[in-house]
């Protein structure tokens, strides 16, 4: 019996890590030898590995309560959330595209309602524009005809064949003797 | 909350820090498994086994993160995985071989034990738990229990240990009797 007591603390003492360096040894010579030993060795082990697969399922049981709700939620719940948000998205996407365009079809009829005040108001001046805007766009087209080098002169020709005449011929008739001289001499008085 | 708090909330043994990582990485988890041959049920188990192998690892306070927590705990559910592919693949074998009774009789022990840990109070099994698997110190688990002192935690833990060693060891007895 005596022996067996010994045997105990021993194992236990050695599981628990509280014996000298000598002592260790010791025991660990004794284990190969002593099948009583090794015998209450391998119990108290079994005991500590039963705790510690106790605590182990105390632990899953615990997570295991919690599994049940959330996966439900973030699988069927959410899901049909997220659909449902979407689709509303989606809906409210579209409902605002449609009555954007009715706003402004709205905000285009104002304003023309504006303008045609303002133009009711100001009928004097839409008259000075449509005599300006034919000269300047004549003007542009002057321009690009009047640097003609010597080495062009052969496609310009050619573009000539091709394009319709009534452009170039209209140009050349009417303004361009009034407005580029008028342009040169600006130039000069500036410099 | 961040992965140092996680870890933090861990090491003083608060388990509602593992319910939160529970929470927050099932569906990455439990997918690494179900995409590798496994079901839904077999998925939820791995991940169950591989926070408890985390919580061991960090309720000791001595856990060094070099990585993210998902990251390792990704590593832990892979590793049991393929652990658990292995097993199943080893018992098609045993299975035709015939070699199951060494298991049964162990089992037999395990559940003994089983049976009589679970007939303990419950300070006896909080002491045990913390002591041989959370891996905590006496003074952490004075405190956890609201002892005293370190010493009053100490006997209390000597004390349920003696208890249940005797206990299995009259029920090992008598199960040796049946043999």
């Amino acid at each position: 019996m005596n022996k067996n007591i010994n045997n105990e603390e021993f194992v236990s003492q050695y599981l628990d890590n509280t014996l000298s360096e000598i002592d260790r040894l010791d025991f660990e010579n004794k284990l190969l030898k002593d099948a009583d030993l090794r015998e209450e060795y391998s119990l108290q082990k079994e005991i500590i590995n039963g705790i510690k697969e106790a605590r182990r399922l105390e632990l899953k049981s615990r997570l295991s309560n919690i599994t049940i709700s959330t996966p439900l939620y973030q699988t069927v719940a959410f899901k049909a959330l997220t659909a449902v948000t979407l689709t509303a998205g989606l809906g409210v996407g579209i409902y605002l595209m449609l009555n954007d365009n009715d706003k402004v079809g709205i905000s285009q009829v104002d304003l023309s309602q504006y303008n045609a005040e303002i133009i009711q108001q100001e009928e004097v001046m839409p008259e000075v524009p449509k005599s300006i805007e034919p000269i300047i766009e004549k003007n542009t087209e002057i321009e690009s005809q009047t640097p003609k080098d010597s080495a062009e002169e052969a496609v310009v020709a050619k573009r000539n064949v091709k394009t319709p005449e009534p452009v170039l011929a209209e140009p050349n008739v009417i303004q361009p003797d009034v407005v580029a001289p008028a342009d040169e001499e600006y130039f000069e008085q500036t410099k | 909350m961040k992965d140092s708090e996680v870890l933090d909330k861990i090491s003083k043994g608060d388990e509602s820090a593992l319910d939160f990582l529970y929470k927050k990485y099932y569906r990455m988890m439990t997918n690494l498994v179900i995409k590798n041959n496994g079901t839904e049920q077999e998925a939820k188990d791995i991940y169950q086994d591989a926070l408890v192998v985390f919580w061991q690892k960090a309720v000791s306070g001595n856990l060094i993160l070099t990585s993210k927590i998902s990251t390792f705990l990704y590593s832990i559910c892979l590793n049991l995985w393929r652990k658990e592919l292995e097993r199943k693949s080893r018992l098609v074998h045993d299975q035709k071989d015939g070699a199951q009774y060494s298991n049964f009789e162990q089992e037999e022990k395990a559940k003994i034990i089983h049976d009589c840990i679970n007939g303990m109070g419950e300070t006896c099994r909080k002491i045990l738990s913390y002591h041989y698997f959370d891996g905590l110190s006496m003074t952490d688990i004075a405190e956890k229990l609201g002892y005293a002192n370190t010493d009053t935690a100490k006997t209390k833990k000597y004390k349920c240990k003696q208890k249940l060693y005797q206990l299995v060891k009259s029920k090992y007895s008598k199960s040796d009797f049946l043999d």
